[in-house]
């Protein structure tokens, strides 16, 4: 009985996934847990395995790589030694043939021992334009990348090409190999400029002038990688739907920084120093507690208060915005999370973040403290409630006591929250941007609970 | 022109030769007066004599041997094997010596000889004598092996074979003995290493050894009624073997199926499917195909022996398995 081999689920927002690329192919022989190809989904590129074992087959005509594919899709099947695929049933041979095409598939042996009726099959694998076929396309300048095959296992065929031919299509434009280059370097569709010069020859030249005629030419033309169209969905729907409001307050955050430096003495052997960022997980998902309309989110038509914490981190990497998740913030030590959180960002950081890494958080902390930003107004990560922008931690002349004209300098911190007036009113917010900035002015008030 | 049965045609070939060169003997087992098993010598005892119709002890070691001395002696031997299974018995003589005493020597000697025998599946000839063996003697270098289907073939054939420096395996399928066909009256021969297309066709290329040019003959007839055209080759010689013929025809259909009744493992098909796709590659639109005899020794049982070996309705079949790819 053949399985199938679907595209997965990677994350609960996960509607399509990009096939990366099959890392095993047609006719493979899949043991339980190997590889079987790779997925570039929310904000993630991830390997999927086989939950099952047998020869893999991959339908001809099947999608390419860099193709979305519906979560729950059938890609492929994994079938047993002998089992003839379900898409090789009833293939398109004519009905005598088909007995003589059943054949082989019911002798699990390679044809070395072929029985006098059996056809040896020569071919291997799912070619997708015989040799010949590929000449005549070349003979008579037809794209057979477009064209769909007749042939067994849906083989481009010299028919299929012929009939390509015959088709009255627009001529594909002449261009010559360094105009198309410059073209794509350019990011000028080539095409649309043949367009315009009907039967001429596309050369540099008409790329060059093409490109001048194009304003802010200059800039550098990228294509939208996966990730970055994913962050421009999710920023402008939360721009678009969210109700945000941006409170900001400073911070007195001198003794937050002795704290982590006794930490940092203290277990300069044994651990993980903490980041600021980590001491400010702990510290939110302890406010968070006493503040549940923050740790919120929309489900539908309702609100869910959510019971535990999970902190996302906004993180900075080279495809773009990741956010990972430490779970259960609300349970876990300076020194668990300090832990946990290195590996996420280093994960993240360097494209090999996990599914489950990016799932699932109740609340963002942004800090943007290391560029010398000390406030501004993070854009809420639906459908999570609120998000905590950590300015710099910067030495300021403060008054500290206005009777004694007392001046010193501090630690000085700017924290920004935006939260989803849709959730959440002005006042509970400002409330719990309180408790925060008081916990961090006075860390003992958290640091031992 | 006549008609004239394969058998007929040999015959009129090897007399004509023993007449034309007295240096020309056959040596083998019953075929002096009694005519030979397949009536491949009637009538050449009463015309020759019982020098140059040798029979000979159940030794085919013996005969080969000195046959091959024979002819490097000057003479021109024929050995009838009779059932070319028994060449086995000879196998050490005729690949050590007949094959190699030409490199050996440098040129000095030559080695005009020719071994014929029947091959082939069918008449419940059973296991040890229905074996085709030419891929065997193909593979080795010294030796020429010819496979003919029709007597005119059969006829120009082993009159080159029998003036052939070389040494020519000639076989002859036993179900090709009594086919039927024109020979012309005039003397005529046909070289070494040139297929015939022995039917035109456009939409796929069958290369067919034998008895199998017959038998796929009959299912392009089938084919025909639907529009399916197939053109047919037959190579005649196994080697050296034609292969422009056959790139020339796949260039054109764009499909190559190779019908052999002999086993597929390492056989003329594999050959000719290696070279034409390292020749022919960009020429074809679908893998080649092969359809060949069970891999397995012969059955004695008439239902059995036909279920091993394509015929024309599993060619038929396998013509339009080639057409769906």
């Amino acid at each position: 009985m053949a399985v199938e081999v679907v595209m997965p689920r990677l994350g609960w927002t996960m509607e399509t996934g990009t096939l990366a690329e099959w890392i095993k192919h047609d006719g493979d022989v899949i043991a339980e847990g190997d590889v079987l190809f790779a997925v570039e989904t929310d904000k993630v590129a991830q390997e999927v395995e086989a939950v099952d074992s047998g020869i893999l087959r991959i339908p001809p005509g099947s999608a390419l790589p860099g193709t979305e594919i519906p979560v729950g899709a059938v890609m492929a099947y994994l079938v047993q030694p002998g089992e003839a695929a379900p898409f090789e049933q009833g293939a398109a041979a004519p009905a005598p043939t088909a007995a003589v095409a059943a054949a082989p598939a019911t002798d699990p042996l390679p044809s070395a021992n072929p029985a006098p009726l059996v056809v040896t099959e020569v071919a291997d694998g799912v070619p997708t334009i015989s040799p010949r076929a590929r000449r005549i396309a070349g003979e008579l300048d037809v794209d057979w990348t477009v064209i769909s095959g007749t042939g067994r296992t849906g083989r481009i065929v010299e028919r299929d090409v012929r009939a390509a031919a015959a088709q009255p299509v627009a001529p594909r434009p002449r261009v010559t190999p360094v105009a198309r280059r410059v073209a794509q370097q350019a990011g000028v569709d080539v095409d649309q400029v043949a367009s315009q010069l009907p039967g001429k020859r596309i050369t540099r030249a008409d790329i060059d002038a093409a490109t001048s005629a194009v304003p802010e030419s200059d800039g550098i033309v990228q294509p939208i990688t996966q990730i970055r169209r994913i962050i421009a969905d999710r920023m402008s729907q939360s721009a678009h739907t969210a109700a945000p409001v941006t409170l900001t307050t400073e911070v007195d955050a001198t003794e937050l920084a002795q704290l982590r430096e006794r930490i940092k003495r203290d277990i300069a052997e044994t651990g993980v120093t903490p980041s600021y960022t980590d001491l400010l997980i702990r510290l939110v998902a302890l406010a968070l507690l006493d503040h549940p309309q923050l740790n919120a989110s929309f489900s539908g038509d309702t609100i869910v208060r959510h019971q535990a914490v999970h902190v996302g981190i906004a993180v900075d990497s080279e495809q773009g915005l990741l956010v990972p998740v430490v779970r259960d913030a609300h349970l876990k030590s300076v020194q668990r999370i300090a832990a946990e959180s290195s590996q996420l960002i280093a994960r993240a950081r360097t494209g090999k973040s996990k599914a489950d890494d990016l799932r699932g958080g109740t609340f963002t902390l942004s800090n943007l403290g290391m560029y010398e930003i000390d406030a501004f107004t993070p854009i809420i990560n639906l459908p999570e409630c609120a998000i905590l922008g950590v300015g710099r931690i910067v030495a300021r002349q403060v008054v500290i006591d206005e009777e004694r004209e007392l001046v010193a300098i501090r630690k000085m911190m700017t924290l920004s929250l935006t939260f989803d007036h849709r959730l959440v009113d002005g006042a509970p917010a400002a409330r719990f941007l309180q408790q925060v900035k008081r916990w961090i002015e006075r860390p003992y008030g958290w640091a031992t609970q | 022109m006549r008609e004239l049965t394969f058998s007929t045609a040999t015959r009129e070939a090897l007399t004509e030769e023993m007449e034309r060169d007295p240096a020309v003997f056959v040596m083998g087992e019953g075929i002096g007066e009694r005519g030979g098993n397949w009536g491949t010598t009637v009538g050449l005892f009463e015309r020759f004599g019982p020098m140059r119709l040798r029979d000979t002890p159940i030794v085919e070691r013996g005969f080969t041997g000195l046959c091959t001395g024979a002819a490097l002696v000057g003479g021109r031997p024929v050995v009838d094997f009779m059932f070319l299974d028994f060449l086995l018995d000879g196998m050490g003589e005729i690949i050590n010596q007949t094959a190699k005493l030409q490199y050996m020597s440098n040129g000095r000697l030559t080695m005009p000889i020719v071994f014929r025998g029947c091959i082939g599946v069918g008449h419940s000839a059973a296991t040890h004598h229905s074996g085709n063996y030419y891929p065997m003697l193909a593979h080795v270098p010294g030796l020429r092996v010819v496979v003919p289907s029709s007597p005119y073939d059969a006829k120009g054939l082993l009159k080159t074979a029998i003036r052939s420096n070389d040494p020519v395996f000639f076989l002859e399928h036993k179900s090709v003995l009594g086919v039927k066909g024109q020979v012309p009256d005039d003397e005529y021969l046909i070289p070494f290493g040139e297929a015939a297309v022995v039917r035109e066709g456009r939409d796929a290329t069958v290369v067919a050894i034998g008895w199998m040019v017959h038998q796929t003959l009959k299912s392009c007839d089938e084919l025909a009624k639907d529009g399916v055209s197939i053109e047919v080759i037959d190579p005649r010689t196994i080697s050296p073997l034609d292969t422009d013929t056959m790139l020339a025809s796949v260039k054109k259909t764009g499909r190559l199926l190779i019908v052999d009744e002999d086993y597929g493992p390492c056989s003329v098909g594999a050959e000719i499917a290696a070279q034409v796709t390292a020749k022919g590659f960009d020429d074809l639109d679908a893998p080649i195909m092969r359809i060949n005899g069970a891999f397995t020794p012969v059955p004695y049982a008439p239902p059995l022996e036909a279920a091993v070996v394509p015929n024309p309705t599993s060619i038929a079949l396998a013509i339009r398995d080639l057409l769906a790819e």
